[in-house]
């Protein structure tokens, strides 16, 4: 039986809300200190850090066997791993940041240039010392029709920790749309949130 | 007993400044709220994707591809912006079929198939379909019951003696399987009838394309929900790769963009039969609108 609660009834509601959404939100942010950390880099303090993708199958939709599902997972990867190291690894400080977008569609990069503070660190690339790439990991969904490998969806989760003028930890989360082509897999529509956190 | 008391002010003064003021220390972070950026965008050929959404009312042994298309939407969704728009076209519509002189709308899917009914209603807006996608109402029920239902928005109640005498409520309500197909197939209990109908399709529409948004992000879901399409709907000529790009374009459509009009006519008489006598200047100022961006002002 659910009764609605009196002013103070309110309050307590509220403070656990907030307590709730804190926890939930601060979970969320990849700031916990539990996980080792690294500066970045001392030769010449502007280069990235970066760990190994940690890249798994997700759901695989239509028959398509293990060897054609792991080649899949394998071009998927090389196609995200390319957009994360040029769109938010490598050396800093810069300002050029589309050679991220080398295996997207032509139409895909410029919406992705367009909107460059999510799908890179362009916004902020001019004032950081160095960025380390504290995880990446990489679930493909695939669409197999006839055996064959007709789409995947790469979910991507990405932290990283920038350092120099600005100096905070962000978590990139969100979806690569990708489809076959002659050329391999090729990145033709993104959904791609950024989460900018507090100071590390 | 001053001193006592003074020394208890005191303390409780020391007390409230220790919790109160910080220390010279940064305090670790116990509460981040983060501000989440978002972008988003498909590239599918054109920028703006022209799609006519056909409900087929075909019987067991009928061929749908040359039956006479009972639901008509030309659903366009710019994919740049997540822009979407929905023009309705009552079925009884009285139009030029080309080739075939004057008859009603729909027809022309019997006469010439997909192409023949997407160049009709092409000519009627003055924009032409990139895709015409074909639905039995039996493959349509299953492909909403495989999502799971949809959730439309209904202005009024209604019901129908033959399909469903209990009726729909106004507001918000969950359909299901074929009791959303019959939502979008009752006329003559609707105020405005043909016109009302139309609207009630892009009301399913809008659910099909909620469900599907809602989902997006659950892994896998829109390749199961391209597998389901495959299985059930008519796709003539359209790669799994093809329908893959356009299910994530309609993923990404942007709810607050979407503007849906029918259009407007005046019922008439030809030949003892009663038709639709449509506005085609209203039509084709709808399709001249939408042309670019997916968008009508106002209806």
């Amino acid at each position: 039986m659910w009764r609605r609660p009196d002013r103070r009834g309110w309050a307590v509601c509220l403070t656990a809300l907030l307590i709730v959404l804190g926890m939930v939100v601060s979970g969320c942010s990849g700031g916990s200190d539990k996980r080792p950390r690294s500066a970045p880099s001392s030769d010449g303090g502007n280069a990235s850090e970066t760990v190994v993708t940690n890249a798994a199958l997700g759901r695989v939709r239509g028959p398509l066997g293990r060897a054609k599902s792991d080649a899949v997972l394998t071009g998927v990867t090389k196609v995200v791993d390319a957009w994360i190291d040029a769109a938010y690894g490598g050396d800093y400080p810069r300002t050029d940041f589309k050679a991220g977008f080398g295996a997207f569609t032509p139409q895909a990069r410029r919406l992705a240039v367009k909107q460059s503070t999510v799908m890179t660190n362009a916004e902020v690339g001019a004032g950081l010392t160095g960025v380390e790439l504290t995880r990446r990991k990489v679930l493909v969904d695939v669409l197999s029709v006839g055996r064959r490998a007709r789409g995947a969806t790469a979910r991507v989760w990405i932290e990283m920790r920038l350092a120099g003028k600005t100096t905070r930890t962000d978590l990139v989360t969100g979806r690569l749309l990708l489809t076959p082509t002659k050329q391999g897999w090729t990145v033709f529509g993104f959904d791609v949130r950024r989460g900018k956190g507090g100071a590390s | 007993m001053r001193k006592v008391a003074r020394v208890l002010v005191l303390g409780l003064v020391l007390a409230v400044t220790a919790l109160v003021v910080p220390d010279s220390t940064p305090a670790p972070t116990e509460f981040t709220l983060v501000k989440l950026d978002r972008a988003r965008g498909v590239d599918v050929d054109p920028d703006v994707v022209w799609i006519l959404a056909v409900g087929a009312d075909t019987r067991p042994g009928e061929d749908p591809l040359h039956s006479r298309g009972d639901a008509l939407q030309m659903v366009g969704i710019d994919t740049r912006t997540g822009a979407a728009t929905a023009i309705g076209i009552p079925r009884d519509s009285w139009v030029p079929i080309p080739g075939h002189g004057s008859n009603r709308v729909n027809a022309s899917l019997f006469f010439g198939g997909p192409k023949l009914l997407g160049r009709t209603v092409g000519n009627l807006l003055g924009v032409q379909p990139d895709y015409v996608m074909l639905a039995t109402f039996s493959g349509l029920a299953r492909l909403i019951s495989s999502i799971g239902g949809i959730t439309v928005d209904n202005p009024r109640a209604f019901s129908d003696a033959h399909l469903n005498p209990r009726g729909w409520k106004a507001g918000r309500i969950r359909i299901n399987g074929m009791r959303a197909v019959e939502f979008a197939r009752v006329r003559k209990s609707l105020p405005r009838g043909d016109f009302d109908r139309s609207a009630n399709q892009q009301r399913v529409i809008r659910g099909i394309q909620r469900k599907i948004a809602a989902n997006a992000d659950r892994p896998g879901w829109i390749e199961g929900g391209v597998l389901s399409v495959l299985a059930h709907l008519k796709t003539q000529g359209v790669s799994p790769t093809e329908l893959f790009r356009i299910a994530q374009a309609i993923a990404q459509v942007d709810q607050r963009r979407i503007s849906t009009c029918v259009v407007q006519g005046g019922i008439g008489n030809i030949n003892g039969a009663s038709v639709v006598l449509p506005n085609v200047a209203l039509a084709r100022r709808y399709g001249a609108d939408a042309r670019h961006d997916a968008t009508i002002k106002r209806c």
